[in-house]
């Protein structure tokens, strides 16, 4: 297929049109991006149909971006399941968030301009998805990350969205130095940047390069999939208008970094330490996430751990092995956040609110949006049989099949974190639309046309993406057999089965009997144990050590250097020399005295001494 | 055409310098009429400019330098009038057009004395033009002096001077300190061209001619680094960069935009006509200059982030960007050295871009400290979105001139020394962190009272400071005619210098 480039170049081409067209053009331009982003759909659906046509197989295409030296630097797009999927996925979750976004953000001053961020957003992720070569991946890469810096950034006379657009950006440029540095020693180790030229020489290069080049490639995943450390930027990325969040959250953004580990899974692959860090740190992320997500009270940032958790569930997927878990995980939580962040939207949108304790009662207003905010909360909460409950048991599937000493351990841990899911997903739909409804909120309305319909088709994309894990006949192989080959076709284990769903429902009931039927109270169990939640409410203390590192230690460093710049280097080493000089001139201006005579005694001393010096010394030294 | 070709390098000097001359003839009394005809030099320089561009014949890997015209100018010391441009040399000259005409149009409202001041614009950009054209190592350090002359009075006169509360920056100070060092920095090089001459014995100045002469090892390693020093200071080496941040702050913003825009170009250009001249010496320096200009890369960046005066930022940010300058030249390779000039032609454009823009933040708040400017994008929004670009560039964001530029410059600093390549990107990383915090402080967040009544730059300034920007984004987005031009004057350049 070789008109897979006209996927990103198309929203390349909307942001320029709307950016040099500015006012002018009709509604501002918005239907450029839409029309964009449907044809990348389109692309989808005729690269699907082309790639099931032609059987399996890989189709690429390449041009030369620039030559420097003899090194050719390549743009060229690869289309493989892989790429296809996730084709498929952004586009689609794009499309449907641009049609919310008509509604959502009618009447915005900058409305155009919002439209072409998002098309340079998508363009972006799309051209990630399909590169074929690693310096092309790092252009794209870095083209996500500012797209999300100018949404995020969009309504930036407020104070808190500019401050988020830049922790967003600068948290991820970390991650990005090490994922550079990656390409770099890959380049040097290997000579090309294609990425099937770096995986046909892989076997090759010893264990302990590919554990480094892995490891630096896996802190750019890091800070784009908000991997612990890292994680801090995505609960303050909200700032930006509510379809961004869905955006940022479902399908571009976060889901890079778990696809770069996904798509550089042949070096991983040979490089098993690599393969722990990863999984340990998805199992930290994910454990991290989902106790945070208990505790807040703004639902779009419950919502927001609820991604941390889930994408440290797909890197510990990727760390176990599994591809096909981790991009099948990756599918429905994407449609399920969609949903929730657009329900989550359509509740500021018709009540005016985000503190999840302001509200209740809401589903007599809004019905729609409490039904599909209730199918994503429980299909992330895996009830069967909804996606959620496909994908969660591919990912528990993956880490029991792993063995080994670390992982079994880490199936145990699991088995909370999807405890803990179903609670803090129970707590946030019943707070917001059951209950009573609060005088206050009498006047919440439900969305508009606009917005209710992309919902309603996410609505069945959540409830109904899982059944593609099956075979059906011989229409379709299944996900993890179509896109990892025949070895991976969909299995179940009834025991593991029984306890994750064990685990959910459980979660669920107990977030049901404390929120809904009120049976005991959560506020006597903070005060209880008030060590744990201020823990908790503060966010385990991380963006205060960042910030104290950065007030302690980088900015005394940096004003320290420059002190250092202006006080020895320029006070002491520039204007010191010119002292020097002045002062010297200064002093010895008086043997320019005009007498005649203090310069005989000049002549007279000097006679001596050179006379002495050629008598006295030249002798004993010679 | 054929006539044109000959005489365009000469024209491209002649006109500034004519210009300049010229223009000392017009009445003070019609600064109008000044104006515009400095703007026709500088359209005219820029035409020239881009006559040179376009009509460069990279494909021609015979004949290196093209529109070579020589003039004997003092046959008996061998002193030749030689004028030709290399692959490298070509992109310098349109930066300069581009910079000079950009200049121009921001100086338009120059207040104080604008004959003047254009008189001295025009003589600094014929220098510029001169060493980036001369073939023969006495005319480029003749224009090079030439350059730096008008320097000093346009920042003594036209200059401000700053009290930062725990110290003072007059623009004397400023304009005295460019020039002592300036200065410096010549007398070195002076010596070693002199040196160099007298010892290749073939009694010409010119580069090639002295290129094929055989210096002994030991002169060629004693000799580099005078012009490695000498040349390294205008390029703003550590640690004697402190010229280059404090003139900044002290030079009106046209000045400003020369200064770092072409100014410190002119010192990186030296070092490698010198290398073309002491190809052994290099060899032998080059790690060093890699190592220097990795303390420029983070040095630099670093101190940009505790400064409180955007033209400090900006200063210090050209002492850490001009440091890929250095590290790509002491690669000596392809990649390094390509991504060292393209470096030199998107630095000179971000950096007068940036400084562009803090002229029109500083005509209409007359302020410059970040902790006081705040929410300007709501009153300037073009000049906040200008200096977004400008920002972006600097922290090497794919799609603008200076991702290229660093990529390749990382890329032939780790095939030599991988640690220091490392350590040029977490430079990147530090400029990524310095830049946003600066956007977001100055541009971003609500329009205090004290701000509201600032305007947009005029269609006149927004006009020179879009050309700038559409300049990053061009070569960004397409560099292949930037490195198809820098690619063929690199090779023979390494065939030379490095034998490859």
């Amino acid at each position: 297929m070789e008109w897979a480039w006209l996927a990103p170049a198309l929203n390349f081409a909307a942001f320029g049109l709307i950016v040099l067209g500015g006012r002018r053009l009709p509604g501002q331009g918005a239907f450029l991006a839409i029309l964009a982003i449907a044809g990348a759909f389109g692309v989808f659906w005729y690269a699907l149909a082309d790639f099931l046509g032609r059987g399996t197989g890989t189709y690429a295409f390449s041009v030369t971006w620039f030559k420097a030296g003899n090194v050719d630097v390549p743009w060229g797009m690869v289309l493989d399941p892989l790429a296809l999927v996730m084709l498929g996925l952004v586009s689609f979750i794009a499309l449907v968030i641009q049609v919310y976004s008509l509604g959502y953000m009618a009447g915005e001053e900058r409305f155009g301009w919002y439209f072409a961020v998002h098309a340079l957003f998508a363009g972006a992720m799309l051209a990630v998805v399909l590169a074929d070569n690693l310096l092309l991946l790092y252009v794209a890469w870095e083209l996500v990350g500012l797209g999300s810096y100018l949404l995020i950034g969009f309504w930036y006379e407020r104070r808190s969205a500019a401050e988020a657009a830049k922790k967003a950006f600068v948290t991820t440029r970390l991650g990005d130095v090490g994922l550079l540095i990656g390409i770099l020693l890959l380049f040097k180790l290997t000579g090309t940047f294609q990425l099937s030229g770096v995986f046909a020489q892989a076997r090759e290069l010893s264990t302990g390069v590919l554990t480094a080049a892995t490891l630096l490639i896996f802190l750019g995943a890091m800070g784009k999939s908000a991997q612990f450390p890292l994680h801090v930027w995505l609960p303050d990325a909200m700032e930006g208008p509510t379809p961004v969040s869905a955006l940022i959250h479902a399908a571009t953004m976060v889901a890079a970094g778990v696809y770069l580990v996904a798509r550089a899974f042949p070096l991983f692959e040979l490089a098993p330490a690599t393969l722990v860090v990863v999984a340990l740190v998805g199992l930290v992320t994910a454990g991290i996430g989902a106790t945070l997500a208990l505790v807040m009270t703004d639902l779009k940032r419950v919502l927001a751990y609820s991604t941390v958790s889930n994408l440290g569930l797909m890197m510990l997927a990727l760390g176990a092995g599994s591809i096909a878990a981790a991009i099948f995980h990756l599918v429905a939580h994407a449609f399920s956040k969609a949903l929730l962040f657009l329900g989550a939207g359509s509740v500021m949108h018709g009540a005016e609110r985000t503190d999840v304790r302001e509200m209740g009662g809401l589903r007599l207003r809004m019905p729609l949006t409490a039904f599909s905010f209730a199918v994503g909360a429980l299909s992330l909460a895996g009830f069967p049989p909804l996606s959620g409950f496909f994908s969660k048991d591919e990912v528990l599937l993956a880490v029991l099949g792993k063995g080994g000493v670390v992982f079994p351990a880490i199936l145990v841990v699991l088995l909370g974190i999807v405890f803990l899911s179903a609670l803090y997903l129970a707590r946030a739909l019943l707070l917001t639309f059951w209950g009573e409804l609060k005088e206050e909120n009498r006047h919440a309305h439900e969305a508009a046309g606009v917005m209710a319909v992309p919902m309603a088709l996410l609505a069945v994309g959540a409830a109904a993406v899982g059944f593609l894990a099956l075979r059906v006949g011989s229409l379709s192989p299944g996900f993890g057999a179509f896109l990892e080959g025949e070895g991976h076709a969909f299995r179940i284990n009834p025991a593991l089965t029984l306890a994750s769903v064990a685990a959910a429902l459980g979660g669920f009931a107990l977030g049901y009997a404390v929120y809904q039927r009120h049976l005991f109270s959560p506020q006597r169990l903070a005060q209880r144990y008030s060590f744990l939640h201020r823990l908790l409410v503060n966010k385990y203390y991380v963006d205060h050590a960042y910030q104290w590192g950065i007030d302690r230690v980088v900015l005394a460093f940096s004003r320290g250097v420059a002190l250092f710049d202006r006080l020895v280097v320029n006070d002491g080493g520039v204007n010191g020399t010119a002292d020097t000089v002045r002062v010297s001139g200064l002093r010895l201006r008086y043997l320019q005295s005009g007498l005649v005579y203090n310069y005989a005694l000049g002549i007279v001393v000097g006679v001596v001494a050179v006379a002495l010096f050629w008598w006295l010394v030249i002798p004993r030294v010679l | 055409m054929e006539v044109l070709n000959d005489w365009v390098l000469f024209l491209l000097v002649a006109v500034p310098l004519g210009g300049g001359v010229g223009l000392m003839f017009f009445p003070s009394s019609r600064p109008e009429l000044t104006r515009w005809s400095a703007s026709i030099v500088a359209g005219l320089s820029l035409l020239l400019a881009l006559y040179v561009f376009l009509g460069y014949d990279w494909q021609d890997r015979e004949t290196p330098f093209q529109y070579v015209r020589q003039f004997p100018w003092l046959p008996v010391l061998g002193i030749t009038y030689a004028l030709g441009v290399d692959g490298i040399a070509v992109p310098m000259v349109l930066l300069t057009g581009i910079v000079f005409f950009a200049g121009v149009l921001v100086s338009w409202n120059i207040a104080s004395r604008p004959k003047d001041f254009f008189v001295l614009y025009c003589l600094l950009v014929a220098g510029v033009f001169g060493v980036f054209v001369s073939q023969d190592l006495f005319f480029l350090f003749f224009f090079y002096e030439l350059a730096v002359v008008p320097m000093y009075l346009l920042i003594g006169v036209w200059g401000s001077s700053t009290d930062f509360r725990t110290f003072v920056r007059t623009k004397e100070y400023g304009a005295m300190k460019l020039v002592l060092y300036l200065v410096a920095g010549s007398a070195l090089v002076w010596v070693a061209l002199l040196a160099v001459y007298v010892a290749s014995g073939k009694g010409s100045f010119l580069i090639p001619v002295l290129g094929q002469a055989d210096f002994g090892l030991g002169f060629q390693r004693f000799f580099f680094p005078l012009f490695m020093v000498g040349f390294g200071i205008l390029a703003g080496l550590w640690p004697f960069h402190t010229w280059s941040p404090d003139g900044h702050v002290a030079a009106p913003t046209g000045v400003s935009m020369v200064h770092a825009g072409v100014l410190m170009k002119l010192g990186a250009f030296g070092i490698i006509r010198a290398m073309e001249v002491l190809p052994d010496g290099a060899q032998t320096w080059m790690p060093v200059l890699i190592g220097l200009g990795t303390v420029n890369v983070l040095y630099g960046a670093i101190s940009a982030m505790a400064q409180r005066d955007l033209k400090y930022v900006v200063g210090y940010s050209s002492v850490s960007h001009m440091g890929y300058v250095l590290m790509g030249l002491g690669t000596l390779n392809a990649l390094g050295m390509g991504g060292a000039v393209l470096q030199m032609f998107s630095h000179g454009i971000m950096t007068a871009l940036f400084f562009a823009l803090v002229g029109f933040i500083y005509d209409r708040a007359h302020i410059r400290d970040i902790g006081v400017l705040e929410g300007l994008s709501k009153r300037m929004g073009v000049t906040g979105a200008f200096f977004v670009v400008a920002g972006l560039t600097s922290l090497g964001l794919p799609g603008l001139s200076g991702f290229v530029a660093e990529v390749l410059v990382f890329l032939g600093t780790f095939q030599a020394f991988p640690v220091l390549g490392a350590l040029a990107v977490v430079g990147a990383a530090i400029t990524a962190v310095y830049i946003l915090r600066l956007l977001a402080k100055v541009f971003h967040g609500p329009l205090p009272e004290r701000w509201a009544h600032l305007r947009e730059a005029t269609p006149l300034e927004l006009g020179a400071a879009g050309l700038l920007v559409s300049m990053l984004v061009l070569v960004g987005v397409y560099p292949a005619p930037f490195m198809r031009i820098i690619n063929s004057g690199i090779e023979p350049f390494l065939k030379l210098v490095a034998g490859a």
